[in-house]
C-alpha cells in the first residue's frame, strides 16, 4: 500500500538546502511566520485531535507498466562499488525504479554476501543534497554543448595531447584501462595522473624490494593458525577486508576440531579494530613496528636452516624495550612452531622496507604458496613508481605548461595543499565530479559526475575476479560517467557508457555475447576472471638499509598518519551516516582528533578535549586531543580524510593531509590553550567489576576446562508470560568471538529502517538515534587493557520493564515474542526508556524527517513507517522483513524456512556474528546456539529474559605471554 | 437584591453545566464516526468519469485484468494507462471522455486518480494475503459493480480491521469467488470456519501486523 | 447553635482528646467582637493594600514566560529541553512532583485536621486550600506538557476509541491522570465549599452595587439560616471525608512512577509513605512560606498567632523526622541487600558521584534544616520559621531532582552513562509556574477572604462562650 505513494518521486530542481548541514533542527532557525503558523497548527491538533478528516491522496499509475515492476514489490539489481580502483560486489533494493538499500553480492568474493559501513552509505551519497546540479563555467550556468567542445578541442589529434593533464581515481576497470591505453597511442604528450592518497603504494613498492616486481598479496586466512598484523588492519581497512573477516572468524569458532581456533598477534601504533580483535597486541611507535620486523626477521632467520635464511640472519637487530621482546621471542616460536600455517600481514601505512620483510618471513615460514600468494596487481599502472603522485602536475602548473587539467572525482585540492595553490594557473581546468568540491570550486568548469548507482561500466575484485556495474536509476543531475569522457578524449562518437561497457564486453566474448551478458549482470561477476597467482622467488635482499632508517627514526614524538574506515580519503568526508557513525575504538563522531596514549598525554600536560597545535616540517595544524588507552607512547596518530567543508563552509574535522605533505616523521605539540567539545557517544569504557553480568569473557583453555559453562536458568516469575505463546518464536545470538566492532551492522540498520542523523549537536546532547550500537569497554590485563566490543540493541525481553509501564499501551509484546513499538500509538512519555536497562530506545526529540523538502527522502525504505517528532523509536528485529516474509510464504502456501528472514545486521556482517530465527524451530540456527555453552544473557539477574543472547567472548592466548 | 426567578436561573444554569460536561465527550466519540471524518460513503470526482458498473457489468471485465497485482502483491496496483488504451485504442477512440486518458499516453500528461480508499502511511496492508487466504474484493471494497463513482463502504478506521482479524469466518470464501461480486454463501458452500481451516487462516492481531 | 451543630457533627467522629483550654485560647488571646473581625477581614478584600495591585502585575507580567516557554515546546519539540537518553525526564517531572507535593498540605490541613477537631487549623486551611489548587494547576500543566506529542493527552484516559485499544492500566502514568483530576476536582470544591459563607458576608458588606452583585451570585444565595448552616457543615464534613484518603493516594500513585521502574534508587517499595511525608512537609513549609509575609503585611497577628505558627512547627518536624527515617532506610535497605546496582547508586553515584553536591544539599535542607525547630524560640519566630521554610522548599525540589536525574544518568551499563543539564527553556519552565503560582494567589489575596470569616467566629464564640 505504502508503495504507491512512492511512485514518479522525483526530486525537484532547486531544492533548497536542508535545515542546517548537520540535520540538527536548532530551534533558532524557526522563523516568527513558522512559530506563528504552527503554533495555530499545534493548537488545532490540541483541540481536534483524531477528529481531523482523512487527506485526500492521488494515485499517479504508470503511462506503461515496465513489465518487471510489481508496485509494492522490491526489486534486487546486481552491481559493484569500487573505492581506490577495487570493486565489491553489491546486490541494490529499489521500490519502483528507486534504490533504497545496498547489501553484499554473495557471489563476489570481495563481499560473499557481507558489505561495509562505505558501501551501505553510498545510498545516501547518491540522494545527498549537495550534490553538483549542474554544468558551470566559472559559477556561470553552461549548456552540456560547451564542455563537450572544450575536451574535443584539448584532444585534438595533431596537438598529440600536449599541455593536457589528465587526473583520475585508481581505476581496474577494463574498459577505462582499454580506452587510457589507446588514449596513450592517440596523445602521446598527454599526461595521465592517478588520484589515490590511500592506494597501497608501499606494498607494491614493498613487493618490488622483495620479489623485483611489483604484486598484489592474497591471503587465505582460513589455513592460518597463526597470524601476525604489523600495523595491518585487515578486519577493517582495505579492499579485501570482508573476505578476510568472514575468513578469520571461521577459525575463531572454539568448538569444531576441525579447524581450531587461530590466534592472532598485532603489533600497531594506534588500537585499530584488528589490534582489538588481538589475542596478544603490542602497542610501537612506527620506526619501533620497523625495529621489530627487522629483529623477528632476523629472529625467525635464525630458527629455520637452508641457505635462503642465512641472508637474514646476519641482519641487525635493533634494541626492544623488554615487553617487546618478551612477545618477539613468544611469537617467533609460535611462527616457527606453525609454518606453513601462518601469515604476516604488513599494513599500508607501513614503509615498503616493512613490507619487503613481511614477504620474506611468509617466504622463510613457508606461508608462501599454502597460505599466502602472489599476483600482478589489478589496479592499473601499479607498477609506475610515481602511481600516485602528483610531483610532475605540481611542475607543469608552476611552469605554466598546462593549459587543459581534467579532474575527474579526484579532490586534489583537498588532498594536496600545495596544488591548491597551483590549480588557478591552468589556462583551462574542467572539474567533473559528485560534489562541490574544493578543486571544483577552483577550476574553470564543474560537472556533474555520475554517481556509482548512475552509471554503467566494470571493475575488479582485489582477486581480479570482473564485475559489470550496472545503473540503478537515471543520472539525477545529468551526471557522466569516466568513460564516456575519455571516449570524447578518444574523438569517438558521443557514446553512452552503456554502450561502451556493452560494446567492450561483446568483443571480448563475440560469440553467445546475449546470455553470457545476462549471467553477468544477474550474477554479478563475470565468471572465470580470476587472475591466477605467480610463483615469486625471493630476491637477494637489498632493502637492508632501507629498513634499518625505517626502524631507526629521528627523536621526538613520531607522527602516525592513518586512514579512516569512514571518510576514507575524504570522499565520504560528508556523509552524514559516515560521519555519526561512532570510531570503532574512540566512538567519536563528527571530526578526528589527535590519539594520544594516556602516559603521553600526561607527559605533555594534555586533557583530553584540549586542542593541541601539532608541527611538522613548515606545515602546522590544530586539532583537538584524545587520550586513547592503548596507544603506543611514543607517537601521536590522526586521521586522514577529514576536513572537507559541510554547507555552511565550515571544516567537519581536520584536513590532515596538511601533515602528510610536510612528509616528516615526527612532530611538535604545542598546547593551544582552547578547548573543544567532542561528540563521543558512550559513556564509560570501565567495565569495571560488572563483567560478569554484562560481558562475560574468557580464554580458550579456561573454556574448555570448566565447560559447560553457564546454564541460562529460566527466572522465576511471578506473572505468567504476557502474550499466548505462538508456535514461532523470534530470537537473536550474537557471538562476541566473531564480532570485531566494525561497525558496518550500524550503517545497515540505519539504512534499512530510516533512522535519522541528528549531527554533531545532537551527539553532544546524546540524543543519537542508531537502534543498534557498539558498546565497547576496556578490562584490566595485567600492565595493558584488553578491549571488548558488544552490539547493544533492543534485546526483546520476555518481561520486557518498558512495556508495563507505557500508558498507551505504545509498546507491548506480540504473540511470536517481539518487543512491539508502534510509533503510531506513543504519545512520547519516555516512561520506557527510563525503565529500559539496556537503553536502547531513542526519543524524535524534533522533526528529524525533512520529508519532501530533501531528496533523502527517496533513499527512505517504504516498508517502515518514517517517525514523526515526540515518538519513541528503537529496534524491531526488522519486523518489517518478518512480516514481509511471512506473507510471502503464505501467499506461495509454503511453510517459512530458517533463514527465510535475515535481519539487516545480520545480512551486512561480514564475520557473520548475528544470527536470527525461530528459537522454537529445534534446526534453526539460532535454536542450537542459544543452547551453546557459551551463551548468556546481558543483566539476566534483572530477570528481563532478554531474547538476544550472546556468545562469550573467547581468547587464544600464547600460554608463554600470560 | 436577586430576584425570585434568579433562584431557577440558577438551577437551569447547574442543569445546563452538568449536560455539557456528559455532551461534549460524546459529541466527539460520535463525531469521529461520522462519514465525514471517515470518509466512507462520499464518491470521489475523478479525473475520467470511469464507471465500474459498464466496465464490469456489461463488459464482464474481471477486477484483476486492471487491478493486475492484487494477487501477488501488497498493492492491488492502478492500471497503467497502456491498459486503458489497449481497449480504447478501438473503442471510444474519440470520445471527449477520454481524452485525459489519450493525453496521459500520448503526452505523458500523468493522469492522477483520486484515491477513495485510504489508509494511513503507518498501516501496512497486503492485498496477496488477504486474497490467497479467501477474503474477496467485495468483503472491504463492497459492490463496487454496481458505483457510477467509486466510494469506500466502509470507515476502514482499525476498529474496522479488528473485527475480521478477530473473526475472519464471516468474510472467508472459496479462492475462486474471489472477485465475484454477487457470491453469498448459500447452505452448500462450506462453513467459514471450514474455510478457516482448509486456508489455515490465523490473521494476526499483533500490533505489527499492520503497523511497522 | 452554631457551636451545637459543630458539637454535633464532630460527635459523629471519634472524641478527639482535648487539649486544655488554656492553650485552646491562645489561638485567640485577646476577646474580639464579631463586628471587629468581620470589618477587619472583609477590609483585606475591600480595601487592598497597594503593594497588592503592583505584585499581581509583576508576577503576571512573569506568567508570560511561561506561556511562551510552554508554546515555544509545543511546536518546537521536546527537544528544546536539556533531556537526553539516558536522562529521558529531568526537570518537567521534577517541577511535577515538587508542585504536586506542595498541593498536599491544604487537603491534610483542612480533610485530616478538621476530622480530628484541630481548632488551630481554623485561621490558615483557607490559605492552604488556595495553595493547594494552584499549586496542583501548576503541577498538572508539566505531564500534558512533558509528552512527545501533548496533543494526544486524551489517549491515557479509558474511553471506545475507533481504534478499540485501551491504555495501558499497570501503568501509573494512567491512574497519575485519574488521581491528579480527582484530587483537584475535590480541593476545588471543599474550597469553595468553605468560601460560601464568607462570599455572602461579603456580599452583605460591600458597598458598590457591582460587588454585591458579583459577591451574590457566587455566594449562590446564602442567607444563613441554621438550615442552611447545619447542611452546610455536613456537606463539609462528608467532603473532608471524602479528601482525606486522596491526601495518601494522590501522592502514593505518583511515587509509583518511580517505584514501579527496575531503575536502581527507583526499584523500592518505600517510596509510597516516603512521598506522602515528604509532599505534606513540603505542603506545611509552603503554608508558612505565604502566610509568615500575609500575616506581617496584613497585620494579623491576633488572628495568626505566633501559638499557629508554633504549632506548623511542631508539623514541620514530624514530617521533617519522618522523611529523614525514609532516606535512612532507604540506604540501609541498599546497603543490607544484595542488589550490586542499587547498592552503587545510594552508597556511591549519589553522594559521592558528581551529583554528590547536590545530595548533600537535600540532605542538609531537608534533615538538617528543621532540627532547629526542637528549639520553642526559633518555632515561635516568624523570621525563623521562614528561612527554615525556604530551605524545605529548595531541599524538596532538589530531592526529586536527585532522585531522578542520578538514577537516570548511571543506572546498568556503564556505556549509557551519560549526565544532563537543562536548557534555558527548562529554567524558564520552573521560573515561570513559580511567577505564575504567586500570580494567581495574589489574586487570591485580592478578591476573597482568605481568612475564613464565619470559621473564626465560630471559633471565638466556642472558645469565649465556653469559658
Amino acid at each position: 500500500m505504502s508503495s504507491l505513494k512512492h511512485e514518479h518521486v522525483e526530486p525537484r530542481a532547486g531544492i533548497e538546502p536542508e535545515f542546517g548541514f548537520d540535520q540538527d533542527l536548532a530551534p533558532s532557525a524557526l522563523s516568527r511566520r513558522e512559530f506563528m503558523q504552527v503554533s495555530a497548527a499545534s493548537i488545532a491538533f490540541a483541540t481536534l485531535g483524531a477528529c481531523t478528516r482523512a487527506p485526500a491522496e492521488k494515485i499517479v499509475p504508470y503511462r506503461v507498466q515496465p513489465s518487471e515492476i510489481v508496485p509494492g514489490r522490491a526489486l534486487h539489481y546486481a552491481s559493484a562499488s569500487t573505492l581506490d580502483g577495487y570493486a565489491t560486489g553489491i546486490l541494490v533494493e529499489s521500490h519502483e525504479g528507486r534504490p533504497t538499500k545496498i547489501e553484499g553480492n554473495p557471489e563476489h568474493p570481495a563481499s560473499l554476501g557481507a558489505s561495509s559501513a562505505i558501501e551501505q552509505a553510498l545510498l545516501l551519497e547518491l540522494y545527498d543534497p549537495r550534490r553538483l546540479r549542474t554544468i558551470q563555467q566559472r559559477g556561470a550556468p553552461a549548456s552540456a554543448l560547451e564542455p563537450l567542445q572544450a575536451l574535443r578541442a584539448a584532444a585534438a589529434v595533431e596537438r598529440k595531447g600536449s599541455g593536457v593533464h589528465l587526473i583520475l581515481p585508481a581505476q581496474s576497470s577494463p574498459l577505462v584501462v582499454d580506452q587510457l591505453k589507446r588514449l596513450r597511442q592517440r596523445l602521446p604528450e598527454l599526461a595521465l595522473y592517478f588520484h589515490a592518497p590511500l592506494a597501497p603504494t608501499n606494498a607494491w613498492q614493498g613487493a618490488k624490494l622483495a620479489f623485483g616486481r611489483v604484486l598484489d598479496t592474497r591471503v587465505d586466512l582460513r589455513r592460518a593458525n597463526v597470524v601476525l598484523a604489523l600495523g595491518a588492519d585487515f578486519l577493517a581497512r582495505g579492499p579485501a577486508q570482508l573476505a578476510l573477516a568472514g575468513a578469520f572468524a571461521e577459525r575463531r569458532a572454539p568448538d569444531s576440531p576441525a579447524n581450531p581456533m587461530n590466534r592472532l598477534y598485532a603489533v600497531e601504533t594506534a588500537p585499530s579494530v584488528t589490534g582489538s580483535t588481538a589475542d596478544h597486541r603490542l602497542a610501537l611507535a612506527p620506526t619501533q613496528i620497523a625495529a621489530f620486523a627487522s629483529a623477528l626477521l632476523s629472529a625467525v632467520a635464525r630458527g629455520v636452516d637452508g641457505q635462503a635464511s642465512a641472508a637474514f640472519a646476519t641482519l641487525p637487530t635493533p634494541a626492544l624495550s623488554d615487553d617487546a621482546a618478551r612477545f618477539l621471542a613468544a611469537l617467533s616460536a609460535d611462527l616457527l612452531a606453525q609454518r606453513g600455517a601462518s601469515a604476516v600481514l604488513a599494513g599500508d601505512e607501513q614503509p615498503p622496507a616493512v613490507h619487503a620483510a613481511a614477504h620474506a618471513l611468509n617466504v622463510l615460514l613457508g606461508n608462501t604458496g599454502s597460505v599466502m600468494s602472489h599476483a600482478p596487481p589489478v589496479v592499473f599502472a601499479a607498477d609506475d613508481p610515481e602511481f600516485g603522485s602528483l610531483r610532475g602536475l605540481r611542475e607543469a602548473l608552476a611552469a605554466d605548461r598546462v593549459r587543459t587539467l581534467i579532474s575527474f572525482e579526484s579532490d586534489i585540492a583537498f588532498s594536496d595543499l600545495e596544488l591548491r595553490g597551483l590549480l588557478s594557473k591552468a589556462k583551462e581546468s574542467l572539474c567533473f565530479a559528485l560534489f562541490p568540491t574544493q578543486t571544483a570550486a577552483l577550476s574553470s568548469w564543474q560537472i556533474p559526475s555520475a554517481h556509482a548507482l548512475e552509471t554503467w561500466g566494470d571493475a575488479l575484485a582485489f582477486d581480479g575476479t570482473a564485475s559489470i556495474v550496472q545503473p540503478l536509476i537515471a543520472p539525477l543531475y545529468g551526471g557522466r560517467t569516466l568513460s564516456e569522457v575519455l571516449a570524447v578524449l578518444l574523438g569517438e562518437e558521443p557514446n553512452s557508457a552503456h554502450d561502451l561497457v556493452k560494446n567492450f564486453w561483446q568483443g571480448r566474448h563475440p560469440d553467445d555475447f546475449g546470455e553470457f551478458w545476462e549471467l553477468a549482470l544477474a550474477r554479478g561477476v563475470v565468471a572465470g576472471t580470476l587472475t591466477d597467482a605467480v610463483i615469486a622467488p625471493l630476491l637477494e635482499p637489498g632493502w637492508f638499509p632501507e629498513l634499518a632508517s625505517a626502524s631507526a627514526g629521528p627523536q621526538g614524538i613520531e607522527l602516525n598518519l592513518e586512514s579512516d574506515t569512514r571518510v576514507h580519503d575524504g570522499r565520504f568526508g560528508t556523509n552524514s551516516w559516515l560521519l555519526e557513525l561512532p570510531c570503532p575504538i574512540t566512538k567519536l563522531t563528527w571530526e578526528n582528533a589527535a590519539w594520544l596514549a594516556p602516559s603521553l598525554a600526561r607527559r605533555l600536560a594534555v586533557e583530553a578535549g584540549d586542542v593541541i597545535r601539532l608541527r611538522a616540517g613548515a606545515q602546522s595544524l590544530e586539532v583537538p586531543a584524545l587520550i586513547v588507552p592503548g596507544h603506543a607512547d611514543g607517537a601521536i596518530s590522526l586521521a586522514l580524510g577529514w576536513g572537507r567543508e559541510n554547507e555552511a563552509g565550515k571544516p567537519i574535522g581536520v584536513n590532515a593531509f596538511a601533515l602528510r605533505a610536510a612528509n616528516a616523521r615526527t612532530v611538535n605539540v604545542e598546547r593551544s590553550g582552547r578547548q573543544a567539545e567532542l561528540a563521543i557517544t558512550q559513556g564509560s569504557m570501565q567495565l569495571g567489576d560488572l563483567a560478569e553480568s554484562i560481558l562475560v569473557s574468557s580464554t580458550l583453555s579456561q573454556y574448555r576446562a570448566e565447560r559447560p559453562a553457564r546454564p541460562i536458568k529460566k527466572q522465576l516469575s511471578l506473572y505468567t508470560s504476557d502474550a499466548p505463546e505462538s508456535a514461532r518464536q523470534w530470537g537473536m545470538v550474537i557471538d562476541l568471538n566473531a564480532c570485531t566492532g566494525c561497525s558496518a551492522c550500524v550503517i545497515a540498520c540505519q539504512a534499512e529502517n530510516n533512522v535519522p542523523s541528528v549531527g554533531k549537536g545532537g551527539v553532544l546532547k546524546h540524543r543519537e538515534m542508531h537502534w543498534l550500537r557498539i558498546d565497547r569497554y576496556l578490562i584490566e590485563e595485567g600492565k595493558t587493557e584488553r578491549a571488548l566490543v558488544q552490539p547493544m540493541a533492543c534485546q526483546h525481553c520476555e518481561h520486557a520493564p518498558c512495556e508495563y509501564v507505557c500508558p498507551t499501551a505504545a509498546t507491548v509484546h506480540s504473540s511470536d515474542g517481539l518487543n512491539q513499538m508502534i510509533y503510531n500509538r506513543c504519545v512520547g512519555t519516555r516512561f520506557c526508556s527510563n525503565n529500559c536497562p539496556y537503553k536502547v530506545r531513542r526519543f524524535n526529540w524534533f522533526n528529524y524527517h525533512q520529508g519532501e523538502r530533501s531528496p533523502r527522502e527517496l533513499a527512505e525504505n517504504p516498508e517502515v513507517t518514517v517517525r514523526a517528532r515526540g515518538v519513541m523509536e528503537k529496534c524491531s528485529y526488522c519486523v518489517q522483513r518478518i512480516r514481509s516474509a511471512e506473507n510471502r510464504a503464505r501467499v506461495e502456501h509454503r511453510p517459512l524456512r530458517d533463514g527465510d528472514v535475515r535481519t539487516a545486521c545480520e545480512q551486512a556482517c561480514p564475520t557473520r556474528a548475528i544470527s536470527f530465527g525461530d528459537v522454537n524451530d529445534p534446526h534453526s540456527a539460532v535454536a542450537r546456539l542459544r543452547q551453546n555453552p557459551r551463551a548468556f544473557e546481558v543483566l539476566a539477574e534483572i530477570g528481563t529474559a532478554p531474547r538476544t543472547r550472546y556468545l562469550m567472548k573467547l581468547t587464544n592466548p600464547n600460554p608463554e605471554l600470560t | 437584591m436577586f430576584p425570585a426567578w434568579s433562584t431557577r436561573v440558577f438551577r437551569a444554569a447547574l442543569c445546563v453545566f452538568a449536560l455539557t460536561i456528559i455532551s461534549i465527550p460524546a459529541g466527539l466519540w460520535a463525531w469521529e464516526r461520522t462519514p465525514y471524518v471517515t470518509g466512507a460513503d462520499t464518491p470521489r470526482a475523478q479525473p475520467v468519469k470511469f464507471d465500474h458498473r459498464h466496465h464490469v457489468r456489461d463488459d464482464g471485465i474481471a477486477c484483476g485484468y486492471c487491478h493486475t497485482d492484487f494477487a501477488r502483491s501488497p498493492s492491488a496496483g492502478m492500471p497503467a494507462v497502456s491498459l486503458c488504451m489497449g481497449c480504447h485504442a478501438q473503442v471510444w477512440t474519440n470520445s471527449a471522455e477520454l481524452e485525459p486518458v489519450r493525453k496521459a499516453y500520448f503526452e505523458a500528461a500523468p493522469l492522477a486518480w483520486e484515491r477513495v480508499t485510504r489508509l494511513p502511511h503507518f498501516v501496512f496492508f497486503d492485498h496477496s494475503v488477504h486474497v490467497s487466504k479467501g477474503v474477496g474484493c467485495v468483503s472491504c471494497h463492497g459492490r463496487v459493480d454496481q458505483m457510477a463513482q467509486v466510494y469506500a463502504v466502509n470507515s476502514f478506521t482499525m476498529g474496522f480491521c479488528l473485527d475480521c482479524h478477530r473473526a475472519p469466518e464471516a468474510a472467508l470464501r472459496p479462492l475462486d469467488k474471489i472477485t465475484d461480486m454477487e457470491w453469498a454463501r448459500s447452505s452448500s458452500d462450506e462453513s467459514g470456519s471450514a474455510l478457516r481451516r482448509k486456508y489455515d487462516v490465523h490473521p494476526g492481531t499483533d500490533c505489527t501486523t499492520c503497523h511497522r | 447553635m452554631t457551636s451545637a451543630t459543630a458539637e454535633g457533627s464532630a460527635a459523629a467522629w471519634p472524641a478527639p482528646d482535648r487539649s486544655p483550654a488554656a492553650d485552646e485560647l491562645a489561638l485567640l488571646p485577646k476577646p474580639q467582637t464579631d463586628r471587629a473581625l468581620t470589618e477587619q477581614l472583609l477590609d483585606c478584600v475591600l480595601k487592598p493594600p497597594a503593594w497588592l495591585d503592583r505584585a499581581i502585575l509583576v508576577t503576571g507580567l512573569g506568567s508570560f514566560v511561561l506561556i511562551a516557554a510552554v508554546t515555544y515546546t509545543l511546536i518546537t519539540g521536546i527537544g528544546v529541553w536539556g533531556n537526553n537518553i539516558p536522562v529521558a525526564w529531568a526537570f518537567a517531572i521534577t517541577n511535577f512532583v515538587w508542585w504536586i507535593g506542595i498541593g498536599h498540605a491544604g487537603t491534610f490541613i483542612s480533610a485530616f485536621l478538621l476530622l480530628f477537631e484541630q481548632k488551630w487549623r481554623t485561621s490558615i486551611n483557607r490559605f492552604a486550600e488556595a495553595m493547594t489548587l494552584f499549586a496542583v494547576m501548576q503541577a498538572g500543566l508539566f505531564p500534558l506538557l512533558h509528552m512527545g506529542r501533548a496533543w494526544f493527552f486524551y489517549w491515557l484516559v479509558p474511553y471506545p476509541s475507533t481504534m478499540k485499544v485501551w491504555p495501558q492500566f499497570r501503568s501509573s502514568l494512567t491512574w497519575d491522570v485519574v488521581a491528579v483530576s480527582t484530587y483537584f476536582t475535590v480541593s476545588l470544591l471543599f474550597w469553595y465549599l468553605g468560601l460560601i459563607p464568607d462570599l455572602a458576608a461579603l456580599r452583605d458588606y460591600a458597598k458598590e452595587p457591582w460587588r454585591r452583585r458579583l459577591y451574590g451570585i457566587f455566594a449562590l444565595g446564602w442567607h444563613g439560616s441554621a438550615a442552611t448552616w447545619r447542611r452546610h457543615r455536613i456537606a463539609y464534613g462528608v467532603l473532608a471525608g471524602i479528601a482525606a484518603p486522596l491526601v495518601v493516594s494522590v501522592h502514593s500513585i505518583v511515587s509509583m512512577d518511580f517505584s514501579i521502574g527496575v531503575l536502581p534508587g527507583w526499584h523500592s517499595t518505600i517510596f509510597p509513605p516516603y512521598f506522602v511525608a515528604g509532599a505534606i512537609y513540603s505542603g506545611f513549609a509552603l503554608v508558612l512560606t505565604l502566610m509568615i509575609p500575609a500575616r506581617y503585611l496584613y497585620r494579623l497577628e491576633h488572628v495568626i498567632t505566633r501559638d499557629h505558627l508554633e504549632k506548623m512547627g511542631k508539623m514541620l518536624l514530624v514530617t521533617g523526622t519522618i522523611v529523614t527515617y525514609a532516606y535512612a532506610v532507604e540506604i540501609y535497605c541498599a546497603w543490607s541487600g544484595g542488589d550490586a546496582f542499587d547498592r552503587h547508586m545510594l552508597l556511591h553515584v549519589r553522594p559521592r558521584g558528581p551529583i554528590a553536591p547536590i545530595f548533600w544539599t537535600v540532605i542538609a535542607c531537608n534533615c538538617g534544616s528543621p532540627l532547629v525547630l526542637w528549639s520553642r524560640r526559633v518555632r515561635m519566630s516568624a523570621v525563623g520559621l521562614f528561612v527554615v521554610t525556604l530551605a524545605i522548599q529548595l531541599g524538596m525540589w532538589l530531592e526529586r531532582f536527585l532522585l531522578i536525574v542520578s538514577s537516570e544518568s548511571a543506572d546498568f551499563l556503564p556505556a549509557n552513562a551519560h549526565y544532563y543539564s537543562p536548557s534555558v527553556i527548562d529554567i524558564a519552565l520552573l521560573c515561570g509556574t513559580l511567577s505564575f503560582f504567586t500570580f494567581l494567589f495574589c489574586l487570591f489575596l485580592r478578591f476573597v477572604p482568605f481568612i475564613p470569616l464565619s470559621e473564626l467566629k465560630a471559633l471565638e464564640f466556642e472558645l469565649r462562650g465556653r469559658s
